[in-house]
């Protein structure tokens, strides 16, 4: 199989080229060989072209595959020509070769060039035709008496009389009187006249607008002796001049914005005060509901409009709702007899409306936007000229309403689109580069500005702290890449800062690219994280100090009751009188310590977990003295020196028993745990730091080792000296107590130089 | 002389040490009872006599609530002797704990042998003392 020669027609072009020649199975009329320029049909590469089917490759259905008739036929060199076949803006004349039983070949020539000039030249003729056909010029003259002596044939073109029917008559006999004496006035004065455009009553009723050019003679005084005229029918110019017109008062008037009502009846009033008779009709097709609804109908009756508004489209629905439903104009010279009025007609004759033409209005994507239709009070045929106007009406009105529609419909969204920003709870902000280029109304608000100008053309950095400028530089850079999400500090233009939540967007605005910033204020949410945060952690505080509790308390009341058990299985397996006094004297040692555990524990819960935990106005000082009374003994036992110093703050809002419980118990800590080899030196001091009370409470005793107790000096039963009276509970109150108020202690030490206690009661009000 | 068991009481708890001496004596299994009142005279006394293998007890029962050391303290000191001397130490946590807590630390303890509540039976005392070497 060869493949098919390149033909070339250098004879009838300049440039040989390659013709595109297609190689067809006509099975599927699909392509299996092509050759000639890549860039036919298109630009399409040729490769595209293989496999698919060739009619396709016109644009056209199987069923209007132009080459079918070659189906079955299988004389060789075969061959037909398609002419102007109009693919994708080109115009081909197609040759189709058979070349056997099972193939075709397809060469397209180029004609687009030649198409369009013979269509040009056929255009160019008509109308030649057409201005040609119209010239009805006339031209007459008349005498000193005002008679018409001469009158060329033509006239009869214009009025349908012949001349001999003026000749000899005054020239009353072609236009009104008063017409006549105002221009036979004007020539008294000037010679010639030019394009006097009356209206002339035709004798077939029509009225025509007839242009007047004279020329005056004069005698020796100055006195007429006759005019000759030119008289040339108008009527038809003038109405294309005042149709061009009206055409660019309408679409100035859509582009000024003038609502589509106002448009459209500005349309209507156009045109009927152009033709008489006509009573125009816009209707809107609304295709939710699948009927029409009036745009404009000035003149029509108002029960008549009243009828037909929403009225349905149908196959034979009227004249406009047909045409609207087969988008093809209706013509109805006689509304009484034709059947697509059959339902419909007893409301317009009611209003005496007999004639009804109508045209769709079809937008650019084929859907039916409405129609316009004229209606005659009396049985009417369009002529061709009648026809094509309304049809180019219909036209023009389809590109009018497209583009109010689309117009409006970008309004109305851009304004919905508009009032969601600035009304959006959200604060939206738009920025490029960083520069400022949109803020709505939230943005301004929590940004405590007083207006957007303000912030436009600030840069974005303007209202970050300066320490996150390299984070924030970061963020952006991402951000004009992909949507991110985050949460930021930004300073409000009274310089406090507000805590939010970003959600950055990278588009384009104003045709640049930008950052659409979305963010609200979490200010609330932190306080209240932070808020939580802490409840949650004094809760897990207290819960730790309850669990600790709980275990102390099973395994301190266990033992004791484990012993008894222990010593009454001694006494069982022996009674001896030695074994019974044995287990007596244990039993009373348990008892004892049970009874004291007991104690302990009721204590811990009593000043742990008071419930009562008012409030009330305390001083340090005599609080001390209070607890330096009740353990007066030991202080001077050990000889022990106490400084005071609360010249800074005396006074402290705190429940009574929480203080007197934390002082006793760390000053009977400082002397319980004081050096074997000096006096117990006490140093009680308070101090106001960050708007904190804090206290004080230092020794020079024994000291604890930090590293080795550190997590464990304020928990229940935890000792850490040689020391018979340690029991590890006084610091576990405390603890509990200074917690359970929202203070904090902490405690510094070294082994053998001394302990100090801090005591931070929070910002509590001294 | 022949030699006796050593048995190294760690708890702060007097009652409880006398109670295992009684179990000790009735049960007439002769025996050098070692009282410590917490982890931290303990430890010194295992330390001190790291050389004297023969003042070396050859069980432990160790309390977890103490003062000073707790049974836990003592434990990772313990940690640190010389394998050959805790290899010949059978060591048992006897406490009034019933902390799931505190069983599931004794139970990932290499050194812990096994860990009782309070109060020990008889039967308990009698497993334990089953376990224990011969001493030569």
């Amino acid at each position: 199989m060869s493949k098919p020669t390149h033909i070339q027609e250098s004879s009838e072009q300049n440039h040989p080229t390659l013709e595109p020649v297609f190689r067809i199975l006509k099975r599927d009329w699909s392509v299996i060989d092509y050759s000639g320029e890549e860039n036919v049909l298109s630009g399409k590469n040729s490769k595209d072209f293989i496999g698919q089917p060739f009619y396709a490759l016109l644009g056209l259905n199987k069923s209007d595959n132009p080459i079918k008739q070659l189906e079955g036929n299988s004389a060789p060199f075969n061959t037909f020509l398609l002419e102007n076949v109009s693919i994708r803006n080109q115009t081909y004349n197609i040759r189709i070769i058979n070349t056997g039983e099972k193939e075709c070949i397809a060469i397209l020539k180029d004609v687009t060039e030649q198409y369009n000039t013979e269509t040009k030249l056929k255009q160019t003729q008509k109308e030649f035709a057409e201005v040609f056909n119209s010239i009805t010029d006339v031209y007459y003259k008349t005498n000193s008496e005002r008679i018409i002596e001469v009158m060329s044939p033509s006239i009869e073109r214009i009025t349908g009389k012949k001349p001999e029917e003026y000749i000899g008559k005054k020239t009353t006999s072609l236009i009104k009187k008063e017409n006549a004496d105002s221009i036979y006035k004007t020539l008294q004065t000037v010679s010639r006249v030019e394009d006097i455009r009356l209206n002339v009553n035709l004798p077939n009723g029509a009225v025509n607008i007839l242009s007047f050019s004279i020329v005056a003679k004069y005698d020796d005084n100055n006195n007429i002796i006759g005019t000759s005229g030119i008289i040339r029918d108008i009527t038809k110019q003038n109405k294309q001049d005042q149709l061009t017109q009206l055409n660019k008062e309408i679409l100035e008037k859509a582009a000024k914005g003038n609502t589509l009502f106002e448009i459209l009846n500005f349309t209507c009033n156009g045109i009927e005060s152009l033709y008489q008779g006509v009573m125009c009709s816009i209707l809107l097709y609304d295709k939710a509901n699948k009927w029409l609804v009036n745009g404009a109908s000035p003149s029509l009756p108002e029960a008549y409009i009243k009828a037909i508004h929403q009225y349905p489209i149908g196959p034979s629905n009227g004249s406009c709702g047909t045409a609207a439903f087969i988008q093809k104009t209706v013509v109805v010279s006689d509304i009484e007899h034709n059947p697509l009025w059959a339902e419909a007609a007893h409301l317009a004759l009611k209003e005496n409306l007999r004639a009804c033409w109508s045209v769709p209005i079809i937008s650019s994507v084929k859907q039916t936007l409405g129609t316009f239709g004229v209606y005659y009070e009396k049985v009417k045929n369009p002529s061709d000229s009648e026809l094509e106007l309304i049809q180019n009406i219909g036209t023009f009105l389809s590109v009018v309403l497209e583009n109010i529609l689309n117009k409006e419909a970008l309004i109305a969204s851009e304004k919905r689109y508009r009032e969601l920003v600035n009304n959006s709870p959200v604060a939206i902000l738009i920025h490029s580069g960083g520069q400022i280029k949109f803020v709505n109304d939230e943005a301004i608000r929590i940004t405590k500005a007083t207006n957007k100008e303000d912030l436009l053309g600030k840069n974005i950095l303007d209202f970050v702290e300066p320490k996150r400028w390299e984070v924030v530089k970061k963020k952006m850079a991402i951000t004009a890449k992909m949507k991110t999400r985050s949460e930021e500090k930004f300073t409000k233009l009274d310089g406090n800062t507000v805590d939010v939540e970003v959600i950055g967007t990278p588009i384009i605005y104003q045709g640049q690219p930008a950052t659409q910033l979305m963010y609200h204020d979490i200010s609330d949410r932190i306080i209240l994280e932070a808020k939580q945060n802490s409840l949650n952690e004094y809760l897990i505080k207290q819960n730790k100090q309850l669990e600790e509790f709980a275990q102390i308390a099973s395994h301190n009341l266990r033992a004791p009751i484990a012993n008894i058990h222990s010593l009454l299985q001694l006494y069982e397996v022996d009674n001896s009188a030695e074994n019974i006094q044995f287990v007596i004297e244990q039993l009373k040692i348990t008892a004892n310590n049970l009874y004291e555990t007991i104690n302990e524990l009721t204590e811990v819960i009593k000043t742990s977990w008071e419930l009562n935990k008012k409030k009330q106005k305390l001083s340090f000082s005599e609080t001390l003295n209070k607890v330096k009374q009740d353990i007066s003994i030991e202080i001077i036992q050990k000889n022990a020196v106490i400084n005071e110093n609360f010249d800074q703050i005396d006074a402290l809002d705190y429940p009574k028993v929480y203080l007197e419980s934390i002082l006793q118990n760390l000053l009977s800590n400082a002397l319980k745990y004081c050096s074997p080899d000096r006096n117990p030196d006490i140093k009680v001091a308070t101090k106001i730091e960050n708007n904190n009370v804090i206290l004080s409470f230092k020794d020079n005793g024994l000291g604890i080792d930090l590293k080795r107790h550190g997590n464990k000096i304020f928990g229940l039963r935890k000792t850490f000296h040689q020391n018979e009276n340690a029991r590890g509970v006084g610091l576990f109150i405390t603890k509990a107590q200074i917690d359970s108020m929202g203070g904090v202690i902490t405690v510094k030490s070294e082994v053998n130089m001394g302990t100090e206690f801090i005591v931070n009661f929070g910002t509590v009000k001294p | 002389m022949s030699k006796l068991y050593k048995i190294a009481v760690i708890d702060d708890d007097e009652v409880f040490q006398l109670i295992i001496k009684k179990q000790m004596e009735m049960r007439k299994f002769t025996c050098e009872i070692l009282s410590f009142s917490n982890g931290q005279t303990a430890i010194e006394f295992l330390s001190d006599n790291l050389s004297a293998p023969e003042k070396l007890p050859q069980l432990i029962m160790l309390d977890v609530n103490m003062p000073i050391k707790d049974g836990w303290e003592f434990l990772e000191d313990y940690k640190l002797l010389p394998a050959e001397i805790k290899k010949s130490i059978v060591l048992y946590m006897v406490t009034s704990s019933v902390i799931q807590t505190d069983i599931d630390r004794a139970a990932k303890n290499e050194n812990i042998h096994g860990f009782i509540s309070k109060p020990i039976t008889s039967q308990n005392l009698g497993d334990i003392l089953n376990q224990l070497p011969p001493i030569n």
